[in-house]
């Protein structure tokens, strides 16, 4: 086979992927499409070089961007006007022309082959016949021989081909029933019947075909015509309309960075002088002056609009970036590798990621487009693919599986690719006893993990968002996403190899919060976020009691756990605590060591006296990213790019195979160096050690500031940052209610839905966080709009009659309102309006009879008179705030728990380390993270009425009790294990793990 | 009209494709292959792929025959 053509239906998203595979293959590429016509008929079109790829991009953004989403359709119109640079085949069975054919309509059929060749021209159009063994394949392909003769039109022979081998059509099957929503056992006109569209090899077309060789002859001399339209790797970067009276882009970014030089540092010195002009060096060498202004110039419209930012990844090694106020890490001060981030030799594009208060973001992605103009701006795709969870999903519901059933496996299955699930099935003490005949399970298991990695769907990249110099329809078409966003049809690994440049304009919710909590603290506050003390000894107390809950970076139960042992004392304490807890630092055993150097308890020691240059500020430990890259370097001997190839092979997990040969490559380096072989083995095996993911300096370091501050808002501004934390949800690694738990153990008070007091949004007052509305489940903008005007119009609601006149809710949000607490204050039970309400609210409906309270209260009038009980309260509180405001759960049972012998939360600390305890409360977030041993560790934590109690289960209770753990929702639990004693820590090693509905029963 | 017979007949084959069968005491010369088509069938029952034709009979009948990799079948016979 010398050349092959790739066509999706509507798209060019393969087209990437597919030139470089064919190149690979020594194969010449085709780009082409399958478009949808008007009317749903289907079209074949092949590129026959760039003018025809810009033309099929046109074509295809205007079929996508002009008809309802997910239903392009081209219209002839358009297709005549860009018809330049394309062939045109009739199509496959869904073409218009076979399809008059297959109906017998000869006439029409004729007609319309003569109004294609009218338009396109006998040169550009062609009558296109495949053989998929369908009833009335054989007529039909006769017919169009012979249509083609009758209209002087060539045909061309093809093969429709959506798999590669005949065994892959039962996937393809599968997918065709799942886009089609229809079961195995359900019959479906887009469903194939047969296994015949497999890539046939050119004997098999010979022979299929042997009885009509001009066709075949054709499609090669097609073939040879179209040219590969898309040069990879060429750069199409933005182009930034920099200031009058300089020469060009990088003569404006100079004068830039050098003027934020001198307010960076106040005297630019020789050495900040030679670190700026050697990365400006760089970046002009590599033609991204252009991608830097455009960056600052985003950034420079956030500050002036007040939308907090920061600065992350490796970009905070760039000294350009730190003096364009794009980062806000010194990396002249930290010595940070500017390699790390660009260099000549990878040539690679520089990834500048900034983060922007989650709210506001948008603003500066609306900026963008209006800078640059919709041309030349759309935002970056994700290839969703089929992962464990969704293949189960969704081959359950084809197999015919229950929704319980689909739900009870998906919710105890943990997130794995798909290719884990058979291992994972296997392995999962949850996964077993799952009541599912074992024969069905494992056809379902095996037919979902050869879905792993297919595509799903065409996603939305976060905050990819392409700039570029020509317009960006000539590059990719451009179709609409779920939210209405002009989104290309690659994602950002293909865009670059399109010579685009992608800038990640991200969200994150604690900007959003900082930001509140400053507006919650007032202007009369003098809180100042950037003026904040970095050495403010009450924040490095509340770090070292391991009180971190709502602490960015710092809250999960190992980051926990770290801080109670760590003791930190300055901010390059967080800045390793931040990079410590990543599964290389883990893995790669190094936190022990590293707490017990930090502390003086282990003394340093180094393989080669040239270590503790670069390891000396981690006590010997590799933490960062760039300790790999300059031990490679220094060690090793590397060039720049090679020490970073290394980095590169290690963080991305590739091949053993690969590390090997690069740790050869080191040691012989090494010894070469003067380093004896035992320890460049050693030394590399740290380094190995080290692999999978870690953190680099620079974006610990920007991190950790950020991780800082919020640790010093909680402190000092508690009721202002807890409810900041419950205003930007979801937020951070806890549920709402931990939240809550921990604001009130803080002294915060939590005040629950008022409908006179609570606004939209979470409000602050002295010691007090009102609940807003929006928290209230099921809440629209409409209904907090209507209570808000008619209470800024009328006064406040003197009772809950004067609201139900006042405001008109729909049942749902009325019945929620109620439940949750919202008309308390006006002294009525519950129960009481629940049952008035369902009254006043039939009166006044429009006939339509809704009722309010569950039907079986009618049955019982005499209920209303009474209140429900507190657990009833609570776990409607729970259902539609996500949290108690009347009590904690645990609460209500803590009396007959403490009858049963359980030590709370708040106890923990005065039992004896070693001593056996029970424990109960609701579970928040068991997971199993990655150990040094290799084996499955799970953690959790158990949430009661005054906090949080942290547990490990060691793999034997885990298999033991793993269904109980992971039970697919949340009940409350109770442990019995034994209390371990970490530093300023308490935690459980459970023993036993069960309902504790079987005690409280 | 058709009638669905579904029985299993003896067929002669050249090249893999049908020649002639054996049907209620005679033997039906394949005069022409009318169609041919493939259905994959219920594959997640392990049902076996089959090959239909459509063809004319010598006599001037037109029969519907398959093979499913293993038997010849007289799948239907139209009037």
């Amino acid at each position: 086979m010398t050349s092959l053509a790739i066509t999706d239906h509507n798209n060019v998203s393969g087209a990437v992927r597919f030139i470089k595979a064919s190149r690979e293959a020594g194969i010449k590429p085709i780009i082409g499409c399958e478009v949808t016509m008007e009317g749903g008929f289907h079209l074949t079109l092949l590129c026959k070089n760039d003018a025809g790829y810009r033309n099929l991009c046109s074509i295809l953004t205007d079929a996508h961007l002009s008809n309802k989403r997910g239903q392009p359709e081209v219209s002839l119109t358009s297709l005549a006007l860009h018809k330049e640079g394309l062939f045109v085949l009739s199509g496959c069975r869904k073409g218009l022309i076979p399809s008059l054919i297959l109906q017998k309509r000869f006439k029409e059929a004729l007609e319309i082959a003569q109004d294609y060749k009218n338009v396109f021209g006998k040169e550009s159009f062609f009558i296109e016949v495949s053989e998929s063994l369908l009833p009335g394949s054989m007529s039909l392909n006769r017919n169009l021989w012979q249509l083609a003769d009758i209209v002087d039109l060539h045909s061309v022979v093809t093969n429709n081909v959506h798999y590669a081998e005949k065994e892959d059509f039962k996937i393809h099957d599968i997918l065709t029933c799942i886009r089609t929503s229809t079961k195995l056992e359900d019959v479906h006109p887009e469903r194939r019947l047969n296994r015949e569209n497999y890539l046939k090899t050119e004997m098999e077309m010979g022979i299929e075909h042997a009885d009509y060789c001009e066709g075949l002859h054709n499609s090669w001399a097609l073939a040879k015509e179209c040219e590969c339209p898309l040069e990879l790797g060429t750069p199409n970067f933005p182009a930034f309309d920099y200031y009058e009276g300089f020469s060009s882009a990088s003569h404006f970014l100079r004068h830039l960075v050098y003027l934020g030089a001198e307010q960076r540092y106040g005297k630019v010195t020789s050495d900040i002088k030679a670190r700026l002009d050697r990365e400006l060096n760089v970046i002009n060498h590599l033609g991204y002056a252009d991608y830097f202004l455009v960056v600052w110039d985003l950034v420079k419209f956030a500050t002036r609009c007040g939308i907090r930012h920061a600065g992350r990844g490796s970009a905070a090694d760039s000294a350009v970036a730190y003096c364009l106020g794009i980062t806000d890490v010194d990396p002249i001060a930290q010595n940070l590798l500017f390699e790390r981030f660009m260099s000549l030799e990878r040539g690679e594009k520089p990834d500048i990621d900034i983060d922007f208060d989650a709210r506001r973001r948008d603003e500066v992605t609306a900026y963008v487009y209006s800078k640059y103009g919709d041309e030349h701006v759309a935002s970056v795709a994700t290839y969703n693919t089929f992962q464990g969870r969704s293949s189960i999903r969704e081959v359950g519901k084809v197999m015919g599986y229950s929704p319980d059933e689909i739900d009870l496996i998906a919710k105890r299955l943990p997130h794995v690719p798909g290719y884990m699930l058979e291992n994972v099935f296997k392995t999962l003490p949850e996964l077993k006893n799952l009541d599912i005949p074992e024969k069905r399970l494992n056809v379902l298991v095996e037919t979902a993990s050869k879905l792993s990695g297919l595509p799903r769907y065409l996603g939305t990249h976060l905050g990819g968002v392409v700039i570029s110099r020509n317009p960006i329809t000539q590059f990719s078409p451009l179709e609409k996403s779920a939210k209405g966003v002009k989104i290309l049809q690659f994602d950002k690994d293909d865009v670059e190899d399109l010579g685009l440049v992608k800038i990640d304009l991200l969200s994150l919710r604690t900007l959003g919060a900082v930001e509140d909590s400053l507006r919650f603290a007032g202007t009369g506050s003098g809180l100042d976020y950037d003026g904040i003390p970095l050495d403010d000894p009450d924040t490095f107390n509340r770090l070292k009691s391991a009180d971190t809950v709502g602490i960015f970076q710092l809250e999960s139960p190992a980051q926990r756990g770290l801080q109670g042992r760590l003791e930190a004392e300055n901010i390059e304490d967080v800045v390793a605590s931040v990079a410590l807890i990543r599964p290389g630092p883990i893995k790669g055993n190094m936190v022990e060591p590293f707490i017990k150097r930090r502390k003086g308890e282990e003394e340093v020691k180094y393989l080669d006296p040239r270590l503790e240059g670069i390891l000396g500020k981690t006590y010997g430990v590799i933490l960062f990213q760039e300790q790999v890259i300059e031990i490679a370097s220094t060690i090793g001997g590397f060039t720049p790019g090679e020490a970073d190839n290394l980095r590169r092979t290690m963080t991305h997990g590739r091949s053993v195979e690969e590390m090997e040969k690069i740790g050869e490559t080191f040691i012989e380096r090494a010894v070469q160096n003067g380093v004896q072989e035992e320890a460049a083995r050693e030394i590399f095996e740290c380094m190995k050690g080290y692999a999978s993911y870690g953190f680099c300096e620079a974006h610990a370091r920007a991190f950790a500031t950020t991780a800082y501050k919020t640790g010093y808002l909680i402190q000092h501004y508690p009721a202002e940052f807890y409810g900041a934390i419950l205003n930007n949800q979801p937020m951070g690694f806890y549920p709402v209610s931990t939240v809550c738990v921990e604001a009130e153990r803080h002294g915060v008070e939590i005040l629950g839905p008022s409908v006179n007091q609570s606004e939209k949004e979470v409000s602050v007052k002295g010691n007090g966080i009102r609940i807003p509305f929006k928290m209230i489940k099921g809440m629209t903008e409409r209904a907090m709009e209507s209570i808000i005007s008619e209470r800024e119009k009328g006064g406040k609601f003197s009772s809950a009659n004067d609201f139900m006149k006042r405001v008109k809710l729909d049942k749902d949000i009325m019945r929620n309102l109620i439940l949750c607490g919202a008309f308390d204050e006006f002294g009525v039970f519950r129960r009481t309006l629940l049952w008035q309400c369902k009254d006043l609210y039939l009166a006044d409906s429009s006939g339509q009879k809704e009722t309010l309270v569950e039907p079986s209260y009618y049955e019982y009038p005499n209920i209303s008179e009474a209140e429900f009980s507190l657990e009833e309260k609570v776990s409607y509180e729970y259902e539609i705030l996500g949290f108690g405001i009347s009590a904690h759960p645990m609460e209500i049972w803590r009396d007959k728990l403490k009858e049963k012998g359980f030590t709370s939360s708040q106890e923990i600390c005065m039992v004896k380390a070693g001593d056996f305890v029970k424990v109960g409360g609701i579970p928040v977030r068991p997971h199993r993270p990655p150990t040094k041993s290799g084996r499955t560790v799970v953690f959790l934590s158990l949430e009661d009425e005054c906090g949080l109690v942290d547990v490990t289960c060691f793999e034997q209770v885990y298999a033991k009790y793993g269904e109980f753990l992971f039970p697919g929702e949340r009940l409350p639990l109770g442990i019995w294990g034994q209390v371990q004693k970490r530093g300023n820590t308490f935690s459980i090693v459970a023993k036993t793990v069960f309902p504790l509905s079987y005690v409280l029963s | 009209m058709s009638k669905v017979i579904d029985q299993p007949v003896l067929m002669v084959v050249e090249d893999g494709e049908p020649k002639r069968f054996f049907w209620i005491k005679k033997w039906v010369n394949v005069k022409d292959v009318v169609d041919k088509w493939s259905e994959s069938g219920r594959w997640w029952d392990e049902e076996r792929e089959k090959t239909f034709y459509r063809v004319l009979g010598g006599e001037g009948g037109v029969y519907e025959i398959y093979f499913d990799n293993k038997h010849w079948k007289l799948y239907k016979v139209f009037d």
